[in-house]
């Protein structure tokens, strides 16, 4: 009886108590990052004259929320462009042991490292390279699930997720060749799926200073023909089929880093299948339409922090310069005419100057010409990044 | 005294969810055998000095002092414990719950670094750092100066968190440990 009355009269108190450190907890649950970028772009030609191009390329909030020690949320919500707004990851992530993750939500593809660290204090040059915006369409993200972790004794990450595809079709052809995959991404935005794709990706980071990444993705596209039609109408199936291609893409990269060197370099190889039979059903026109049946991109790139041996201060400068090759058309599909202002080679080389951790200003000037051209095209382009 | 302790240690665990590897696991203790080659060993835990004990709740981890049958003779010194870290930037008031590793560092009988290995990564990103290659680094550390990123030790691109965050706790323990008689 006396513990009862004794539990009755502590309960208020512990119930107020409760609540103080609840309030507590919140706060420390949650946590606020944010990274942004602002841009310069010139376009410098010899004969013409050409308007700049001043960006808020991106400004992006950080949320990370700690339900418990194994569940927690993150979320990074994007404004592009100032007026763009863009949910570019939001997942649970729940662990079962230190080495096995589940993830669920709005994903990143885990190809190549710009997608995953694309944050602009961890790479060099004021823009993403060309590869990674036209064979990987970073920022590349889309709905699904998966598993990572991290296997410590052998120095592994791996990563695997099911995860929504490239929509292919909409009424219309979404892919071709002028700019690959990139304008068929869904980004979690009332997507549609008819097939899931899969993705995975190992890092080994076992020797100092070196990590190794493989990365591939498999997978078809996604259309919206296939919605409500008979599953025994093969006519119709065979319809849909054409709306769609196969997807297999492989990505290889290092990044080395050493006594203040820098060494980067990433490779991807796309192959796509059904891009004849695609090709000719999303023709516009009476013109067939340009999905290249292989896709290549590679760069390599080299940077020096010359303040590196300087005792006593918190500013790196890296020149830099990067040398880059991607083409679209790497093969083409028969009934495809290969277009050499698709195979491009850049060079951009420059300056990353940190303020500190977290802030960076960045020039550069990029070369760039298609084989199709006769003399490079020449840019400058100058942008702060941060983040925090 | 001991009931304030008990509190402190209670309340520092249902913090924390998980409880910070511990000295008895299988993996410590093969670890210690490996690093002194011994099969017996004696851990003794240390008392921090008393400059650093007003700050005891926010040592998430303990100092040892390991030696054979001989105990007054120790063989070395090895601290276990817990780094917060967070999923973004710059987190000293930002420190995320599940956001953490867990590793141990091995002195010799001078107080300076022989070994530090990560014994479980529960982070986000950042894993890079817990490459050996890559932790010894730290090897003959003495606390006698600061340790720089990017210069004393090397930046690790997309792992800046964490790579600060364990060059400022081995910074932090280090001279800790210099500060016990």
């Amino acid at each position: 009886m006396r513990t009862i009355l004794f539990a009755f009269l502590a309960f208020p108190i512990f119930l107020s108590a409760q609540n103080a450190d609840s309030i507590q907890n919140n706060t420390k649950k949650l946590s606020i990052g944010g990274y942004g970028e602002v841009h310069y772009n010139q376009s410098l030609l010899n004969d013409k004259m050409y308007n700049g191009n001043l960006d808020v390329h991106r400004m992006v909030l950080l949320f990370g929320y700690d339900f418990s020690s194994k569940t927690k949320l993150f979320a990074e919500l994007e404004f592009e462009h100032v007026k763009e707004v863009y949910v570019e990851q939001v997942y649970l992530s729940h662990s079962i042991t230190p080495s096995v993750n589940i993830v669920g939500g709005l994903l990143l593809i885990p190809m190549g490292f710009i997608n995953e660290y694309h944050e602009p204090t961890t790479f060099n040059g004021v823009e993403r390279p060309f590869i990674d915006t036209y064979i990987a369409p970073t920022t590349w993200r889309e709905i699904g699930f998966g598993v990572n972790g991290n296997i410590l004794p052998y120095s592994l990450k791996y990563q695997l997720y099911m995860v929504n595809g490239f929509k292919s079709y909409d009424g219309g052809g979404l892919v071709n060749g002028k700019n690959g995959f990139r304008s068929g991404r869904q980004r979690g935005a009332k997507s549609t799926i008819s097939s899931p794709n899969f993705a995975g990706r190992i890092d080994y980071y076992g020797v100092r200073g070196l990590i190794l990444g493989l990365s591939g993705y498999y997978g078809k596209t996604q259309s919206t023909l296939y919605n409500g039609i008979n599953r025994n109408n093969d006519a119709a199936i065979a319809h849909a089929d054409s709306s769609i291609v196969g997807l297999t893409m492989l990505g290889a990269d290092f990044r080395y880093s050493n006594s203040g060197f820098d060494i980067k370099g990433q490779f991807y190889y796309s192959s796509v299948s059904n891009a004849n039979e695609y090709n000719k059903f999303t023709a516009r026109n009476g013109v067939a339409n340009d999905l290249g049946k292989a896709m290549l991109g590679y760069y390599a790139e080299l940077g020096y922090n010359v303040l590196h041996q300087l005792v006593g201060t918190n500013y790196s400068l890296i020149p830099f310069i990067r040398y880059e090759g991607y083409n679209t058309h790497f093969a083409v599909a028969e009934g495809t005419t290969r277009n050499a202002a698709y195979n491009v080679n850049a060079i951009t080389t420059g300056l990353t100057l940190r303020l500190a951790k977290g802030a960076a200003v960045k020039v550069d000037m990029q070369f760039v010409k298609a084989e199709s051209e006769s003399k490079f095209n020449r840019f400058f382009n100058a942008g702060i990044g941060f983040e925090f | 005294m001991t009931k304030l302790t008990f509190l402190i240690v209670t309340s520092i665990s249902l913090l924390l969810g998980e409880p910070i590897a511990k000295l008895e696991s299988k993996e410590i203790q093969r670890e210690i055998r490996k690093q002194w080659n011994v099969a017996d060993f004696q851990a003794i835990k240390m008392n921090l000095s008393e400059m650093d004990k007003p700050l005891t709740n926010q040592n998430f981890g303990a100092f040892y002092k390991l030696s054979n049958s001989n105990v007054s003779q120790p063989k070395g010194y090895f601290y276990i414990g817990r780094v917060f870290t967070c999923r973004q930037g710059s987190c000293s008031n930002n420190v995320s719950k599940s956001e953490f590793f867990d590793y141990i560092v091995f002195y010799n009988t001078n107080k300076s670094i022989e070994r530090v290995k990560v014994i479980s990564y529960k982070a986000s990103r950042g894993h890079q750092m817990t490459s050996s290659g890559w932790l010894r680094q730290f090897k003959s550390y003495d606390g006698s100066r600061a340790l720089t990123i990017g210069k004393d030790i090397d930046a690790i691109s997309g792992a800046t968190v964490s790579v600060n965050a364990i060059n400022d706790d081995i910074i932090r323990v280090t001279r800790q440990l210099l500060r016990i008689e």
